[in-house]
């Protein structure tokens, strides 16, 4: 059995010939006024906020010149600009990771949100990044979790590109495959029986793995496959701009293509090392995050590497823009709610109050974009609350915060 | 823990015996004095997954197939430990990137050497002799009848349509995926671990890959449960050069040394720090362990003072000596200097530092926590970290580290982590040797749990008969044995173990043959955390 030549045979033949499999694609429903898919985008390290604040105020807002959110200009009228808004629970870098999607509870919003939306896709979420992995897993390095752990992001864009377009096959293989994941099914459920307590939860999860891997492996790609991301060293610092730019195409490419409806990126983590060297830095991001005011050069170092976060979010926006929602015809964009959210505020205080937070896309007109909304000390539960509302799911409350959703958004 | 309770913890008043992690509770039932084997604890009934190196080497040396372990979903990472039983689990990503290396492993594997009939002339009874032999080694234990007839069920849907050799291929595949080949299923029976149980026990703690067909032999005749049986075996395994491997993939851990190749450095400030020099100083350290344990069958406290190290062109010019050999590496000695032992290492020196200066407290802190074992907790939230700038008043890091002493809540911590830490001022950061910073002299000297030493190496020499040195090594080699934070009761199996190693003159092949032949290390008493 040659991989190689089972992919230049029939998954070949499956990516050669997309378009009527495109069109036959069944619409999915979505409720009116709500949003089809979620995708939320992390940068670390907090901010410091008089660089980050646009100026004005309401529907009458815009990004300074140098500030932070420079590179957004042009954008106003797509986003939503939380200022002022506190997490409900959380402090410093960890525990700022940790909250900023759970808000406390055991599962990240994603996949709450996953969990309702994510059923008829191949991918009920997926979970991308850039250069988490150095420093192995810790609670500092993940934001998506799922019954109290953590979901471990995809680092590579190869490894992601493998997983979303490349690894259909056709039927005898599918077949095959089938049959051995149903063979390890089986065999970790005798070993379940013949365990007692030990390692029952471990093996519950490998075996609802294996049922997402025999669904992924299903089902057909609903558009022509991008071309794959060219190799790359996935943790060398220097590359960390080409792996970001991949994962952000690819993010688009699944929800563009339908596989998934739910797309988490996170880009380094939260204590970052990474070295903005392509801007000519030499220091690490988290160290420059703490620069007080009067270090000036600190300072303009730090706001130089958020803009360059700025100008990634600007990418993901027009592209969601520019591609055209396969149902609708409209862009992807308005089905799309997009999240940027920080960890922190003032980086220098170790704080999680006065978080950064953009929303982007109206949600089909559940949201009203467009505006500089002053939260004043509304808390980040309430808003993720708003955020799996706006893509129709029934939530009240959020992890364990007690705000109803931000009625300020719609 | 609240803060409050970890400041208590960490001591305003220093690192006193009644604060000192390793001094048992009283009610703890094993003593530190004299406990013996047969009251020893056994350990917890756990399913271990493979960690990535483990499934790597495991492939490895099962097919002779190279398997990146990088290229699979970072695990959670305890303690620094990599292999915590309960934090390896298999999430969907993993899940997949099994299936895909699975399948990509079976079209690489060497099919006829590991048939014993023709490929192109197999029968069912090749492929039943294939299922067993294979099994047993990827599987570590005898196959039941169920499992033959699944695997060879399996291959009988393929035989029609595709052939032997594909079928044999699938087979493969699925057997690497099965959780008999990734996981260690050390659950035992009636308060025993099974042999085969044992075999991987011994086997992914020496060798940190499977056992070899000797050791699955000595596990089929039933000869594991007995511990001079099990010595005798760890003696042998240790005089195979996969022994090394297994050191290696300890120090790996404990020391983190895994991070070090990717440590990011600022090329204007550091031009030593060229490509690959991560890699190099990595190398070094675990050589000079290899050297010491296996080359010299020396005491392994002595990695803390020797001079003895293996060196590349690459860390000979960060260094600032002679290079021992054209290519690749080689034994030398340092000349007389601050630079000795393990501390005078860039592996250290680097990782324990900033990517544009040194930091006094990492590496203070590290001798405490990865050397001595002690808690140290993390500074509290809406803390400022930031040192000041260095200046005229205060030029070298010594003067601008001072601050750290002028609040109390820091000072709790900082007076135990950075008057250790000012002895490595002599070595920037990434290790080079200095004298002075910004024109000014450095002062090297500080001082451990109350005593003062001149510098680095009269710290190393310190750390060297140290009491919690050797407490600490014992246990973070039972900490990666078993596979989760060690209880109570298992530090007290630590400290009696640290006792043999003091008896054998702390040569370190000893103490991992004495924890094989431990009887806590046959049974599966213990409760799992």
């Amino acid at each position: 059995m040659d991989r190689r030549t089972l992919l230049s045979g029939g998954a070949a033949a499956l990516i050669a010939a997309p378009f009527l499999r495109h069109l036959e694609r069944p619409a999915r429903a979505a409720p009116f006024g709500t949003a089809q898919r979620l995708l939320v985008v992390h940068s670390p390290n907090g901010t410091i906020p008089p660089h980050w604040r646009p100026t004005g105020s309401g529907a009458s807002y815009s990004f300074a010149p140098g500030s932070i959110l420079a590179p957004l200009a042009g954008l106003e009228p797509h986003l939503l600009v939380l200022d002022g808004m506190d997490f409900n629970t959380g402090d410093n870098h960890e525990g700022g990771m940790h909250a900023m999607l759970t808000a406390g509870g055991p599962t990240s919003i994603d996949q709450v949100v996953a969990d309702h939306i994510g059923q008829g896709t191949r991918f009920a979420s997926l979970e991308l990044s850039a250069q988490t992995s150095a420093w192995g897993g810790t609670g500092q390095t993940r934001m998506v979790y799922r019954d109290g752990a953590f979901v471990t992001p995809d680092d590579d864009p190869g490894s992601v590109w493998r997983r979303v377009f490349g690894d259909l096959g056709d039927d005898r293989l599918l077949a095959r495959r089938t049959s051995v994941l149903d063979l390890a099914s089986a065999e970790l459920a005798e070993l379940q029986g013949r365990l007692g307590a030990e390692g029952r939860a471990q093996l519950e999860q490998h075996l609802e793995s294996l049922r997402s891997v025999e669904k992924s492996l299903q089902g057909e790609l609903g558009c022509v496959a991008p071309a794959a991301p060219a190799p790359t060293s996935t943790q060398d610092n220097a590359r960390f701009p080409d792996v970001v730019a991949a994962q952000l195409s690819l993010a688009v490419e699944a929800l563009a293509c339908g596989a998934t409806n739910v797309v988490t990126v996170q880009l380094s983590h939260t204590v970052s090392p990474v070295v903005f060297t392509w801007l000519g830095q030499s220091e690490g991001h988290h160290a420059l995050s703490h620069s007080d005011d009067s270090d000036t050069a600190g300072v303009d170092a730090f706001v130089a590497a958020e803009q360059w976060y700025a100008q990634q979010f600007r990418w993901l926006v027009d592209a969601l823009l520019s591609r055209t929602d396969p149902v609708t015809g409209a862009p992807l964009l308005d089905g799309t709610v997009v999240l940027w959210a920080k960890e922190m505020g003032d980086s220098r205080d170790h704080v999680c109050r006065n978080v950064p937070w953009i929303l982007a896309g109206r949600a089909n007109g559940f949201f009203t974009p467009g505006r500089l909304v002053s939260v004043g000390g509304a808390t980040h539960d309430g808003v993720l609350v708003s955020v799996a509302n706006a893509l129709g799911v029934d939530l009240e409350q959020f992890g364990t915060g007690t705000a109803g959703p931000l009625g300020a958004l719609r | 823990m609240s803060w409050l309770a970890l400041l208590v913890g960490c001591g305003l008043s220093g690192l006193g015996p009644a604060d000192d992690p390793h001094t048992l509770p009283e009610t703890s039932t094993t003593a530190t004095a004299e406990p013996t084997p047969c009251q020893a604890p056994g350990a917890p009934r756990l399913l271990r997954r493979l960690t990535h190196e483990e499934y790597a080497r495991t492939v490895a040396d099962l097919l002779g197939v190279y398997v990146d372990p990088d290229s699979f979903a970072s695990d959670p990472v305890v303690d620094g430990f990599r292999n915590d039983a309960n934090a390896l689990v298999v999430g969907d990503l993993l899940a997949d990137q099994y299936r895909a290396e699975a399948e990509d492993i079976a079209a690489q594997a060497d099919l006829p050497s590991l048939l014993a009939c023709d490929v192109t002339q197999g029968d069912a009874a090749c492929a039943t002799a294939f299922v067993e032999d294979f099994g047993l080694r990827a599987f570590r234990r005898p196959l039941t009848q169920a499992d033959v007839d699944r695997y060879m069920g399996l291959w009988l849907t393929i035989v029609p349509e595709d052939g032997f050799e594909e079928g044999i291929r699938w087979v493969l595949t699925a057997m690497l995926q099965s959780p008999s080949f990734l996981y260690r299923v050390e659950v035992g029976a009636g308060g025993r671990f099974s042999d085969a149980e044992l075999a991987s026990r011994m086997s992914y703690l020496l060798w940190a890959g499977p056992p070899d067909d000797a050791l699955l032999l000595a596990a089929e005749a039933g000869q594991l449960q007995d511990p001079d049986e099990r010595r005798a075996q760890a003696e042998r395994m240790l005089a195979d050069p996969r022994a090394r491997r297994g050191l290696r993939a300890w120090l790996d851990d404990w020391l983190g040394l895994d991070t070090v190749p990717g440590l990011p450095k600022d090329p204007l400030l550091f031009p030593h720090w060229v490509e690959g020099a991560g890699e190099s100083a990595r190398e070094q350290t675990l050589r000079t362990f290899e050297w010491l344990v296996f080359d010299a069958d020396g005491d392994i406290r002595d990695v803390t003072t020797t001079r003895t190290t293996a060196l590349d062109r690459t860390l000979a010019a960060l260094y600032g000596v002679p290079a021992p050999a054209a290519d690749g590496f080689a034994m030398t000695e340092l000349p007389p200097g601050p630079r000795i032992g393990l501390l005078g290492q860039a592996s250290f020196l680097a990782r324990q530092a900033h990517s544009v200066s040194t930091s006094v407290t990492r590496r203070g802190l590290f001798v405490h926590t990865a050397l001595l074992c002690r808690e140290i907790p993390p500074p509290p939230t809406n803390v400022d970290t930031s040192i000041p700038e260095p200046s005229e008043d205060a030029p070298t890091m010594r003067d601008r580290v001072a601050v750290h002493l002028q609040d109390p809540m820091c000072a709790s911590c900082h007076a135990v982590t950075d008057p250790v830490g000012l002895a490595f001022e002599q070595f920037d950061g990434i290790g080079r040797y200095r004298t002075a910073e910004n024109g000014v002299t450095i002062d090297p000297s500080g001082e451990l749990d109350g005593e003062p030493f001149a510098d680095a190496a009269a710290l190393g020499r310190m750390l060297h008969d140290h009491p919690d040195f050797a407490s600490c090594l014992a246990e973070t080699a039972l900490r990666y044995a078993q596979g989760h934070p060690l209880s109570l009761d298992e530090v007290a199996l630590a400290e009696w173990h640290r006792e043999g190693l003091a008896e054998a003159g702390y040569r370190w092949q000893a103490m991992l043959t004495d924890i094989v032949a431990a009887d806590g290390f046959g049974a599966a008493t213990g409760e799992g955390r």
